[in-house]
C-alpha cells in the first residue's frame, strides 16, 4: 500500500507518499537529506541513526509508515542555523573521523547521550556507543570527542 | 544567519605547513553529514540497476529466463552477458588480466558472479525484478581450496589472458588448463646449501583466512550518458584506470570517458581498478539513460575479498642463530578472477623472506584461480599475509634455540646498506629502531604479572615491511587563480585517509600560505591528471613529489611573473597585485605542473633487481595479552605499534592511521572471517560477520612514529595507511605462545582454536 | 551441511529397498513434498513447501535417482529451486541396506549433502540447517513408523539395476574423500542429464546455450508499466492496520494466514522483510495498544509485571526492575543497542524465538511466565516452556506475548553470564542464567538455564537437582558444570563447534554459580 504521511521533519512539517515496504532513510532521501545513510542495513552500524520523538533510532529498520505523526530529526538539524553544534566541532577538534560514512550516526548518538549522562565515563560512552561501527577504527579518537564535546557543552551552559 | 567563515590569506608567510596537524579539509562536511558520497547522488532519467547472481560456484550457464522480470511494472531493461556482447565484442576486464565478463559469459565461476542486471525506476522493483529470474546451469566440478588448484582437474579459467600492459605477464598468454594465473620465482644464493650446512632446519606451514573490507560506504557507481560522451560518477580508488579500461572495452577515445569522485566512504583496497564502473558503463549506453547501482552490505561480500594463503617457509640457521637461508613457497587463492592478484603474489611475494639478512633465498610464490569470489588487495597488498608468517616462524625458531625472540630478531634483521632479497640495497629504512621502540615501550626486559588462576599472561613481538608498488606515475597540477587563491587538482582519492590535507599542506608549504586557504579539487578526470590509483600506502611518496614540483612550477612562474613587474618576491608581497601588473587586471591563471615516476630497475630472471622499490615501509608491534585457559578467550591488555613513515606530513593524521590500521588488523586477527559452504559465503552480513567496535580495540594502545627521513621524498615522508597492520596478528600468536606454550599456525586465533591447542598440548583434547 | 546418521527398520533388506524405491513412498516420508511428478524413471519433480517459524518457503525441486542398487545402495540428487527469492538448495543423499539382526532387520546408513545458495545461503543458514536437520529426523521417524504400521506395498517397484558410476566408493568416515567423491557423483549427473555436454574435465566445452532474448537482435523489451515519481509498487506492498485494543488487534491477527503478522518495535521483522524471506500481506500494529500492554508494574505479591509492549530501554531504566530483578538491569545494555532498544519490545523479543537472545534465558530463570492473549482466551505458559527450538515457539496465528510476569524474588538472587566468541556485540555463543535461593550457602531452590549454544532456551533440571540441598563450594560448582555439559545438546555453527559450547557451558556454567559463593554477588 502507499500512503502519504506527515511529519515533522527538523522542525518543519512535511508530507509525503511513501511505499509500505519502505524505510526511514528511503523517505529521508526524498528530501534531499543524505545524513542519514544505510550501511549494513541491519541496525548494526548506526550510519543511519536518526531522532524519532527524541529517541535515537536506525533509520533502516524503521518503516517509513511508522513516521506518520512522529517528530524526526537527523543530523541536518545539529547546524540548522549554521554554528556547528559543540558535538560536532569536538570530532573536528579531536580528529575523530577519517572517512565521515559513520560519523553523522555518531555525532547523533553523542548527542544524545550527552543529554542523558552530561559527563560520562569511559565505560558508559563505550557501552552507549557499541551499536556504531567504525571501519577506520577511529574508536580512540571518538571517546576523546565524546569527553571534549561534554566539557564545550558543560563551558558553554556555565 | 552565521556567515561561513572563509579561510584568508594570511600574507606571504604563514609559518610551518608540513609537520603540523591542521583539521582536515572536508572536516565540516563530513560531521554535518553534508559530504557528497556517490551514495548521495541522482539524476534525472536515473534507473537503478540490481543484479541477479550466480547460486552455482561453476557451472555451465544452460538458460536464463528474464521474462517475468520484463514484465513487471516499473522494470526498463533485463540484461544478460550477451547483451553487453552486443555493446562489446570482448566484454572483459581487470587491470592483470583481462579475464573478468562484465556480466556472466557462457560460465558461472563462484556463487554471487552476476549474471543479469535488472534496470528499473525504483530499487525496490528492480530487486523484486530480480528475484523473478530463473537461470540453469549444468554444474561443474568446483575448487575452492589454494593448495587443490595447483593440481586440479577442474580448470577455472580454460585459458589465461594476461593484460597487455604487464610485460612480465606476457608469458602466461594463452596458456590453457591451469589455475595457476602467475607463478613468481625469485633465486638468491644457493638455498639447498644452505638447508645441508645448516645446524637447524626449521619448517611450516601457516594459513590466512579470507575476509572483507567491508567499506561502510557500500560500493555504488552512476553512469551518465552525454550524447558521444560517458560521465561515470564512482565510488573509486583508480578513477584513472577506470577511465583508461572504460575507454578500452568502449573502444573510445579516453577524453570521452569522464570518471569523477567525490568523497570515498572507506576503500582499504576494494574499491580499486574496476568494480562495478564497467556493468553501470555498458548498461547505460544499452539502456540510453543513467544507471546507478548500489552495492548493499551482502553484495560486497561477493565482489572482492582478502586473498586466503598458504604459506610454506623452510629456514636454515647456523650455530649462532643466523638465518642462512630460506625458501617460502605462497599460494595466494586469488578466486574465480584475477584482479589485481598476479601484483600481490608478486610485488608482495619477494618480501616473503622478511626484513631479514638472508644470503640464500628462494620464493615460488602462485596466484591462483579458485571458485570463489575474486580476491584483490586489502589494506597491505598481501604483506600481513606474509609477517603472519615469517614473524610466527620466527618466535618458533627462537624458542626452538632457547633464544629469546628479541634478540634472535636483533641478530637477523637488515640493516642500511645491506641487499634484500630482490638484491636492492636497503635504504632510509629504521628497522631497527621500530623494533626497538615497540620492545622498550612493552617492557620486553622487565618481569610482568604472568597470571593467576586460569588467565595466564603473555607478550609477543612482531616486525614487517613493505616494498612500494613500483614503478607508478603521479601527475599534479597547482593553479593560482588572479585574486592569489591556489587549488590543486590531482586525481589521489580521499577515502578518509587524509591525503587532500596531507597535500593540501605540501602546496602550502611551498607556497607560503595556510593549508586550509588550499583547494583541494576532487578527482575529475576531465579536470585532474592521471594517477595511478590510490593504492599500497604510494600516495604520500608518489602524489606528494607530483604536487610538490607542480608547487614549486606554480611558485616559480608567480615569482618570475612578479620579478617581471619589478616586484621583489624574497621580500613578501600580495600575489593578486602581481597579477594586476601582469594582466592590467585582475585576471589571468598561473598553472605549475609536476609529474613524478620514481627510479626503479626491473628484475632479472632470478627476481634481481639494484632497486626495486623507491621506498620502504615498516611496522613493529608488541602486545601483551591475557588468555583465559579454560575457554580459550582473548584480551588485548595492551598493544605497541610503531612505525616508519618518514617524516609524518601531518601526525595526527598518522596517529590515526596508524591505530586504525591495527585495529582493523586486529579484526582479521581475532573475529572476521568469511564462512563458506559450497561456495557460498553464510556470513555475509554484519550479524555474522564481526568487524571491531569501541570495546574490542585494546585496553591500552599506543601508536608511535619513528621519524626518520626518507630521501628523495617530498619533506621526507613515506605511506602509512598499512604498516601497523604487518606486526598484529603474528605478535599475539606470539604472545599467546608465551602464555600458555601453544601455537597457532590459522588466523582468525579464535577462543575455540585457542582451547583446542591448549587441550592438545595438555593431552586432553576436545571430543567431537 | 553434513547429516550423518543410521537407524534400524524391521524389515529384510530387499523388502525395505523395494518401499524406498518406490518414490511415492520416498517422498511420504519426507514432510512438506508433494506433486510428485514422473519424468522418467531416474527424474522426479516435486514441490517442497516448508515453514520456519511463520515464515514459509516453497521450492520446485528435481529429483534424480543417480544409481539403485538392489539391494544395497540408493543415491538421489535433489535441487530445489526457492520461488520469490533467488537460491538453490542441493542435496545429495546415499543410503546404504546392510543386512542386521541375521537378515531380518536393516540398517539403513545414510549421509546427506546440503547446501544452500543465494539469499538464504548467505543470511539464513543457521535456520535452515536447523530445518534440515528437522526433516533429516522426521524421515527417520516416518520411514520407521512405515514399516511397523504397514505391510509392505505389493505394488512397489521392481528393482532395477544401474551399473555402477565409477570410482563411486564410499568412504563415510573421512569427509574429504566423501566431499570429493560427491563431487565426482556430481559430474555423473551433470554429464546425464546434459548428455550433449562434453566431459568437463576436457575443459573445452562451448557449446554451452543460451537461450537468446525475446528479440533475437538485441535485448528483450521490458513490457510493464514505466512508474515514475511517488512510491513504487511492488510485490512487497502489505497492509499495516493499528487496532486499538488487545480485542481488536487479535482478531486482524486470527485466521490460518502466517503472512499476517503483530508489528510492534519491527527490528526483527524489518530484517526478515529486508532480507526477502518474509513478505507480509498485513502487519498489525501493536503501537495503539500501550495504555493496555505497556508499562511495568509491582504485583501486590512483590513481584513485576511487565507488559508485552514494553520497550526494552524502558525495562532497562525502570527502578522497580532493577528493585526486584537487577538481573535485567545489568544485561540490559549489552543485550542490543541503544536504537534497537528504543524500537524492541519485550512481547515481540520473546516471540521471536531466536536462541541468541539474551531475555528469555534470564527471564526463564527468575520464573517468569508469559500471559498469552489469542483467540482462544489468555494463557499463562513458563517461559522456558515457550520454546519448542529453532524460532520455534508455542505461540498460534493469532497469539501475542501480553505481559510477562515475574514473581517475587525474595531471598533468591540471580546471575546471567553472556558469552561471545568474536566481538564484544556479537550474539552470544552461550548465554548462562542461574537464579537460586541460598540458605547460609546452601542451595535451596535453583533454575538453571543456558541458551545460544543449544537449539533453543535450556532449563537444567539435572543441575538444579545435583546442586539442591548442598553447600555451594568450588568443587560443586565444577562438578555442576560439567554435568551440565554432559546434559545439554550443543549446536555447531560459525561461532564454534559443538564440542567446543559445550567446553564454554561447563565453564561458564560453573562460574555462575561461583558467583553466589561470594558473599552479596548479584549480577
Amino acid at each position: 500500500m502507499s500512503k502519504d504521511i506527515a511529519f515533522t521533519l527538523n522542525a518543519r512539517p512535511v508530507s509525503v507518499t511513501v511505499g509500505s515496504h519502505e524505510n526511514a532513510v528511503d523517505v529521508l532521501r526524498r528530501f534531499d537529506l543524505f545524513g542519514a545513510r544505510e550501511s549494513c542495513g541491519q541496525g548494526l552500524c548506526g550510519c543511519c541513526t536518526i531522532r524519532v520523538d527524541g529517541k535515537p533510532l536506525s533509520g533502516c529498520l524503521t518503516l517509513a509508515l511508522k513516521l506518520d505523526g512522529a517528530t524526526v530529526e537527523t543530523v541536518e538539524s545539529l547546524d540548522a542555523d549554521g554554528q556547528l553544534d559543540p558535538v560536532q566541532q569536538a570530532f573536528i577538534d579531536q580528529g575523530a573521523f577519517q572517512c565521515g560514512f559513520c560519523t553523522p550516526g555518531f555525532v547523533m548518538m553523542t548527542k544524545h547521550l550527552l543529554r542523558d549522562h552530561p559527563n560520562p565515563d569511559d565505560e558508559e560512552i563505550r557501552s552507549y556507543l557499541s551499536g556504531n561501527l567504525c571501519r577506520c577504527a577511529t574508536y580512540p579518537e571518538i571517546l576523546k570527542a565524546v569527553k571534549d564535546a561534554a566539557k564545550k557543552i558543560a563551558t558553554a551552559a556555565a | 544567519m552565521k556567515k561561513i567563515d572563509y579561510p584568508q590569506a594570511q600574507g606571504p608567510v604563514a609559518g610551518p605547513q608540513v609537520g603540523t596537524s591542521p583539521p582536515r579539509l572536508e572536516a565540516r562536511r563530513k560531521v554535518t553529514g553534508r559530504a557528497a558520497y556517490v551514495h548521495n547522488m541522482t539524476v534525472p532519467r536515473m534507473l537503478h540497476a540490481k543484479v541477479f547472481r550466480s547460486t552455482v560456484a561453476h557451472g555451465r550457464i544452460r538458460s536464463i529466463d528474464v521474462s517475468e522480470a520484463l514484465a513487471l511494472p516499473g522494470v526498463h531493461w533485463v540484461l544478460t552477458g550477451e547483451d553487453i556482447r552486443e555493446l562489446v565484442p570482448n566484454p572483459y576486464y581487470g587491470p592483470a588480466f583481462h579475464d573478468q565478463p562484465v556480466l556472466a559469459l557462457e560460465k558461472v565461476r563462484y556463487v554471487g558472479e552476476p549474471v543479469a542486471v535488472v534496470l528499473a525506476d525504483d530499487p525496490y522493483v528492480a530487486a523484486d525484478a530480480a528475484n523473478m529470474i530463473v537461470a540453469e546451469y549444468d554444474l561443474l566440478e568446483p575448487v575452492y581450496d589454494e593448495i587443490e588448484a595447483m593440481t586440479s582437474s577442474a580448470i577455472v579459467h580454460e585459458e589465461l589472458k594476461p593484460a597487455g600492459t604487464f610485460p612480465d605477464l606476457k608469458h602466461l598468454n594463452g596458456k590453457r588448463d591451469t589455475n595457476i594465473a602467475l607463478d613468481y620465482h625469485l633465486r638468491r644464493g644457493d638455498v639447498e646449501a644452505a638447508f645441508a650446512g645448516a645446524d637447524r632446519v626449521f619448517e611450516h606451514e601457516f594459513r590466512t583466512q579470507a575476509t572483507m573490507h567491508v567499506p561502510l560506504e557500500p560500493m555504488v557507481s552512476m553512469a551518465v550518458p552525454d550524447d558521444d560522451r560517458l560521465i561515470i560518477h564512482t565510488a573509486s580508488q583508480s578513477p584513472s584506470f577506470v577511465r583508461l579500461e572504460i575507454a578500452r572495452l568502449l573502444g573510445w577515445p579516453e577524453n570521452r570517458v569522464q570518471v569523477k569522485v567525490p568523497h570515498l566512504g572507506g576503500g582499504f583496497g576494494a574499491k580499486l581498478y574496476i568494480k562495478l564502473e564497467a556493468l553501470v558503463a555498458c548498461a547505460a549506453l544499452i539502456a540510453r539513460a543513467p544507471v546507478k547501482l548500489s552495492l548493499t552490505m551482502e553484495e560486497q561480500f561477493y565482489t572482492i575479498t582478502k586473498h586466503p594463503t598458504t604459506f610454506r617457509i623452510k629456514t636454515a640457521v647456523d650455530g649462532e642463530g643466523r638465518i642462512t637461508g630460506r625458501r617460502c613457497q605462497i599460494y595466494w587463492n586469488g578466486g574465480a578472477y584475477a584482479d589485481i592478484g598476479p601484483r600481490v603474489t608478486q610485488k608482495s611475494g619477494f618480501t616473503a623472506p622478511g626484513p631479514y639478512d638472508i644470503d640464500n633465498v628462494e620464493i615460488e610464490s602462485y596466484a591462483l584461480y579458485t571458485n570463489r569470489p575474486p580476491a584483490g588487495a586489502l589494506r597491505g597488498f598481501g604483506i600481513p599475509q606474509l609477517v603472519w608468517a615469517y614473524e610466527s616462524q620466527a618466535d618458533l625458531i627462537a624458542r626452538a634455540l632457547g633464544q629469546d625472540p628479541l634478540e634472535f630478531r636483533r641478530r637477523n634483521l637488515l640493516r642500511d646498506g645491506r641487499p634484500q632479497a630482490t638484491g636492492t640495497i636497503m635504504q632510509d629504512s629504521a628497522i631497527h629502531e621500530t623494533l626497538e621502540l615497540v620492545a622498550e615501550r612493552i617492557g620486553w626486559t622487565e618481569p610482568f604479572d604472568r597470571g593467576t588462576g586460569p588467565v595466564k599472561r603473555g607478550r609477543g613481538i612482531a616486525i614487517g615491511f613493505k616494498a612500494s608498488i613500483s614503478p607508478t606515475t603521479s601527475v599534479a597540477m597547482v593553479t593560482i587563480a588572479a585574486d592569489g587563491s591556489v587549488s590543486l587538482s590531482i586525481s589521489t582519492v580521499d577515502m578518509g585517509q587524509g591525503s587532500d590535507t596531507a597535500m593540501a599542506q605540501i602546496v602550502a608549504e611551498v607556497l607560503g600560505i595556510r593549508t586550509q586557504e588550499v583547494n583541494v579539487v576532487h578527482p575529475d578526470t576531465d579536470a585532474t591528471p592521471y594517477d595511478m590509483a590510490t593504492l599500497g600506502s604510494r600516495s604520500t611518496y608518489h602524489t606528494g613529489n607530483a604536487v610538490k614540483l607542480a608547487a614549486e612550477d606554480a611558485r616559480a612562474k608567480l615569482w618570475a611573473m612578479a620579478r617581471e613587474a619589478g616586484i621583489d618576491p624574497q621580500a613578501g608581497f600580495s600575489r593578486v597585485a602581481v597579477f594586476k601588473a601582469h594582466y592590467g587586471m585582475q585576471a589571468g591563471t598561473i598553472i605549475g605542473t609536476g609529474t613524478f615516476i620514481p627510479d626503479y630497475a626491473p628484475a632479472d630472471a632470478d627476481g634481481q633487481s639494484p632497486l626495486v622499490t623507491p621506498y620502504w615501509m615498516i611496522g613493529a608491534t608488541a602486545v601483551e595479552v591475557e588468555v583465559d585457559t579454560r575457554t580459550g578467550h582473548l584480551r588485548i591488555a595492551r598493544m605497541i605499534n610503531a612505525v616508519d613513515c618518514g617524516k609524518p606530513l601531518n601526525p595526527r593524521i598518522v596517529e590515526t592511521q596508524i591505530s586504525g590500521a591495527a585495529t582493523m588488523q586486529l579484526g582479521f586477527t581475532l573475529s572476521e572471517e568469511m564462512n563458506f559452504e559450497a561456495g557460498q559465503v553464510t556470513n555475509a552480513s554484519f550479524s555474522d560477520y564481526k568487524i571491531p567496535g569501541i570495546h574490542d580495540i585494546p585496553v591500552v594502545m599506543e601508536n608511535h612514529i619513528i621519524e626518520a627521513e626518507q630521501s628523495n621524498a617530498p619533506f621526507g615522508a613515506k605511506g602509512v595507511g598499512e604498516s601497523s597492520t604487518f606486526g598484529i596478528s603474528p605478535s599475539i600468536a606470539n604472545a599467546i605462545e608465551d602464555a600458555v606454550g601453544v601455537r597457532l599456525f590459522e588466523l582468525p586465533l579464535t577462543p575455540e582454536k585457542v582451547l583446542r591447542a591448549i587441550r592438545d598440548a595438555a593431552g586432553n583434547p576436545l571430543k567431537d | 551441511m553434513k547429516f550423518e546418521g543410521r537407524f534400524r527398520i524391521a524389515a529384510p533388506r530387499d523388502e525395505v529397498f523395494a518401499r524406498l524405491n518406490d518414490p511415492q513412498f520416498f517422498v511420504s516420508c519426507l514432510e512438506g513434498v508433494s506433486d510428485l511428478k514422473e519424468i522418467d524413471a531416474d527424474h522426479y519433480t516435486a514441490t517442497l513447501e516448508t515453514r520456519i517459524a511463520y515464515i514459509k518457503f516453497r521450492f520446485d525441486m528435481a529429483v534424480a535417482l543417480l544409481e539403485r542398487t538392489a539391494p544395497e545402495r540408493v543415491v538421489a540428487q535433489l535441487e530445489g529451486t526457492p520461488l520469490g527469492t533467488v537460491g538453490r538448495l542441493t542435496t545429495m543423499a546415499v543410503a546404504n541396506l546392510v543386512d542386521a539382526e541375521g537378515g531380518r532387520e536393516t540398517d539403513i546408513v545414510y549421509e546427506m549433502e546440503v547446501a544452500l545458495t543465494g539469499k538464504l545461503g548467505s543470511l539464513g543458514q543457521p535456520v535452515m540447517k536447523s530445518k534440515a536437520r528437522e526433516m533429516e529426523q522426521g524421515f527417520v521417524r516416518k520411514a520407521s513408523a512405515a514399516f511397523i504400521d504397514e505391510a509392505p506395498a505389493s505394488n512397489a517397484a521392481a528393482p532395477t539395476t544401474k551399473p555402477k558410476p565409477a570410482g563411486t566408493r564410499p568412504v563415510r568416515s573421512r569427509q574429504g574423500v566423501l566431499r570429493l567423491w560427491l563431487a565426482r557423483l556430481a559430474r555423473t549427473i551433470a554429464a546425464r542429464l546434459n548428455p550433449d555436454l562434453p566431459d568437463w574435465q576436457g575443459g573445452q566445452a562451448s557449446e554451452a546455450h543460451v537461450d537468446p532474448p525475446a528479440d533475437a537482435a538485441g535485448p528483450a523489451v521490458a513490457v510493464g508499466t514505466v512508474n515514475r515519481g511517488g512510491a513504487a509498487r511492488t510485490t512487497l506492498d502489505f497492509d499495516l492496520v493499528r487496532p486499538s485494543s488487545v480485542a481488536d488487534a487479535i482478531g486482524l491477527l486470527s485466521g490460518d494466514d502466517p503472512t499476517v503478522r503483530p508489528f510492534s518495535g519491527g527490528t526483527a521483522l524489518m530484517l526478515m522483510m529486508k532480507s526477502g524471506v518474509f513478505k507480509p500481506t498485513r502487519l498489525v500494529d501493536l503501537s495503539g495498544l500501550e495504555s493496555e500492554l505497556g508499562g511495568v508494574a509491582r504485583t501486590g505479591n512483590g513481584g513485576l509485571k511487565i507488559g508485552g509492549l514494553t520497550r526494552l530501554a524502558e525495562l532497562g531504566e525502570n527502578a522497580d526492575v532493577r528493585a526486584i530483578a537487577p538481573v535485567i538491569t545489568h544485561a540490559i545494555p549489552r543485550l542490543s543497542n541503544v536504537r534497537v532498544r528504543n524500537a524492541a519490545r519485550v512481547g515481540g523479543c520473546l516471540a521471536h524465538g531466536d536462541p541468541h537472545m539474551d531475555l528469555p534465558p534470564i527471564l526463564a530463570c527468575l520464573r517468569a511466565e508469559a500471559e498469552i492473549a489469542g483467540p482462544g482466551g489468555t494463557r499463562l505458559l513458563p517461559l522456558e516452556e515457550l520454546y519448542v527450538g529453532y524460532y520455534q515457539t508455542l505461540l498460534v496465528q493469532g497469539e501475542i506475548i501480553a505481559h510477562v510476569h515475574i514473581p517475587s524474588q525474595a531471598s533468591w538472587q540471580s546471575v546471567y553470564r553472556k558469552m561471545t566468541v568474536r566481538t564484544y556485540d556479537d550474539w552470544p555463543a552461550l548465554g548462562v542464567a542461574v537464579s537460586a535461593r541460598l540458605e547460609g550457602g546452601t542451595v535451596r531452590d535453583s533454575r538453571v538455564v543456558v541458551s545460544a549454544a543449544t537449539e533453543k532456551v535450556t532449563r537444567l533440571a539435572d543441575v538444579e537437582a545435583l546442586i539442591r540441598g548442598k553447600e555451594l563450594s568450588a568443587d560443586l560448582c565444577r562438578k555442576a558444570g560439567e554435568l551440565a555439559a554432559e546434559a545439554v545438546d550443543t549446536v555447531s555453527d560459525v561461532q564454534g563447534t559443538a564440542a567446543y559450547k559445550k567446553v564454554l557451558i561447563e565453564v561458564e556454567l560453573g562460574r555462575a554459580l561461583e558467583a553466589f559463593i561470594e558473599e552479596g554477588v548479584v549480577a
